[in-house]
């Protein structure tokens, strides 16, 4: 008889609304037998057409560490992780709100980057610069 | 040196590395989906395929990009 994998993972997700085509996503993952918590991810979302787009999201799956994955291309999901000024070590809650208000502050300063970045690949859709 | 002066600094290679490699679609559509990792790469184990970037000083060959397989 095979045995069945129990998910002793409870999962909570959340958002914030940051203006009509801004939101921040958040996830997180209660470890019911270890009683850990586990930051699966905290991402900016921007409207694209009638989609949400994620071009930034943290997480800290490697190690315990806070990484920062920001998208490169709209049309390709490949993206680049980075660490530089990000709050690495803490425990969750600290890390969450951490990266929460990173995304607050920073989020038109991401976005700009980004839709810089697609010009050509968005210069036929309209998108809102805030 | 300002907060916002700082957070800028942080995130300028990653920025730069972006910029790069949109203008090289033959190696994003080579490493679809990968995530690429600019510094630290040593300690990580993200249990994926990633990529290597390093940064140059040679105009003409910005960065050195290598494939790490897990």
């Amino acid at each position: 008889m095979k045995k069945i994998k129990e998910n002793f993972k409870k999962r909570h997700l959340s958002e914030i609304i940051l203006s009509n085509s801004n939101k921040i996503i958040y996830v997180y993952n209660d470890d019911l037998k270890t009683k850990q918590t586990e930051i699966v991810s905290v991402s900016l979302n921007i409207k694209i057409l009638d989609n949400w787009v994620t071009i930034l999201y943290y997480d800290n799956h490697h190690e315990g560490l806070l990484h920062r994955h920001n998208k490169i291309s709209y049309d390709n999901e490949a993206n680049i992780v980075d660490n530089e000024g990000v709050k690495k070590k803490g425990d969750w809650k600290k890390l969450l709100h951490w990266a929460i208000e990173d995304i607050k502050n920073n989020y038109i300063y991401y976005k700009k980057k980004f839709l810089y970045r697609n010009r050509f690949l968005l210069k036929d859709i309209k998108v809102e610069k805030f | 040196m300002s907060k916002a002066q700082q957070f800028k600094l942080n995130v300028n290679l990653s920025d730069r590395l972006a910029n790069y490699l949109i203008t090289q679609p033959d190696i994003l559509k080579k490493y679809s989906g990968c995530s690429y990792i600019v510094f630290s790469y040593k300690n990580e184990e993200l249990g994926k395929t990633v990529v290597r970037a390093q940064e140059t000083s040679n105009p003409d060959n910005p960065w050195i990009l290598t494939p790490i397989y897990n």
